[in-house]
C-alpha cells in the first residue's frame, strides 16, 4: 500500500474507527538492508525464501540483480541497496518476494525484523532526500528503534518513478 | 495453442546456454577466414571471465537473408530440441519494465541451467542501430 492508497484508507476507514473509538492500522513486514530499514505493506508480500542462487543476467542495469527460479517462475531479483548507489547486500540473510497486480520480484535483505502494527496516522511522508532519491519510498514511520522507511511494491515493480542507476 | 512446437537450437555462448528460433538459423559452419561475426560469448558476459573454450567447436551462426544475414560466434552447437509452449517461458514483466533488451525473449530450464532464448535478427538490429 503506497502513501496514497494509506491516506484513502485511513479516509475510508476513519470515520467508522472514530465512530468505533478506534484508530486504524496498517500491518507491515519489517525488513532491514544494511543500515536501512524498511516496512512493506503486508498484502504486498507474496513469500520470504532463503537465499538462493541468483543468476546474473546481460545488459541490465545494476540494480537487477539477476533471476532466479521460483517454483518454476523465472523470477527477478531487484537490489534495493543500488538503487542509491550504496553498497549491496553480498550474502542477504532472505528474500522477501514482493507483488503487485501480476507483477513479482524478489528484494535481497539483511534481516528480517518482524511485523508490526502501524497506525494509519503515525505514517508520515517520507524525508524528502529518500523521496526524491527512492521514488519506492513513499512514507516513513517513526519507531522506538528508529525509523523505517515505507515501501511500496507497486511503484518498485512498475519501475514508474523509480530512479534508473 | 499450448500444444505448439518450437524448435530451439542450443549454443555455448561464453558462461551462457543460449536458444534461438531454429527456423531463423540458415547455416551453421566452422569459421573461415574473412568473418567477422557479432561474438555472443562476449555479448553476453555479465562480468565473470570467459570460459576456456575448445576452439574446434567454434562455430558460426549465418541467419537468414530475410533477417540481414548477419553471422554469430557460437563456442560450440548443442543440438535443436523441440519444445511446447509449456517449456519456456516469456520475459519477466518486471525485467520489461526495468529495461530487458528487446532480443530477449524469454527463458527456460535445461538440466537445472537458465538458458537465454534470444532473437538474433532484434540482436542483429541492436547493433547496427
Amino acid at each position: 500500500m503506497g502513501l496514497n492508497e494509506a491516506l484513502a484508507v485511513k479516509k475510508a476507514l476513519g470515520d467508522q474507527a472514530i465512530a468505533e473509538n478506534v484508530e486504524p492500522e496498517a500491518e507491515y513486514l519489517c525488513v532491514r538492508l544494511h543500515d536501512r530499514r524498511y516496512a512493506i505493506p503486508i498484502g504486498q508480500v507474496a513469500e520470504v525464501l532463503s537465499p538462493t542462487t541468483v543468476t546474473r543476467v546481460p545488459h541490465m542495469p545494476s540494480h537487477v540483480r539477476g533471476v532466479f527460479n521460483r517454483h518454476g517462475k523465472i523470477t527477478a531479483v531487484l537490489d534495493l541497496a543500488a538503487f542509491s548507489g550504496t553498497e549491496s547486500e553480498d550474502s542477504p540473510k532472505r528474500l522477501v518476494v514482493l507483488q503487485h497486480d501480476q507483477l513479482e520480484a524478489a528484494v535481497p535483505v539483511t534481516e528480517i525484523v518482524g511485523l508490526v502494527q502501524v497506525r494509519l496516522s503515525a505514517v508520515e511522508p517520507p524525508l524528502a532526500h529518500l523521496a526524491g532519491e527512492l521514488a519506492f519510498v513513499t512514507g516513513q514511520i517513526n519507531g522506538d528503534e528508529g525509523i523505517m522507511s515505507v515501501l511500496d511494491a507497486r511503484v518498485l515493480l512498475e519501475n514508474s518513478r523509480v530512479r534508473r542507476g | 495453442m499450448r500444444d505448439t512446437i518450437v524448435g530451439v537450437l542450443l549454443m555455448r555462448c561464453g558462461a551462457w546456454t543460449v536458444g534461438v528460433d531454429a527456423l531463423s538459423v540458415r547455416a551453421i559452419r566452422p569459421p573461415r577466414n574473412g568473418d567477422a561475426p557479432i561474438d555472443l560469448g562476449t555479448f553476453l558476459r555479465v562480468g565473470d571471465p570467459l570460459p576456456a573454450i575448445d576452439a574446434s567447436k567454434r562455430r558460426i551462426v549465418e541467419l537468414g537473408a530475410e533477417d540481414g544475414g548477419v553471422t554469430f560466434g557460437i563456442d560450440g552447437a548443442l543440438g535443436t530440441r523441440s519444445l511446447t509452449l509449456a517449456d519456456v517461458q516469456p520475459l519477466s514483466p518486471v525485467l520489461e519494465k526495468y529495461g530487458a533488451p528487446a532480443w530477449w525473449v524469454g527463458t527456460m530450464e535445461l538440466d537445472g541451467e537458465l538458458v537465454l532464448l534470444v532473437d538474433l535478427s532484434a540482436l542483429a538490429k541492436s547493433q547496427a542501430a
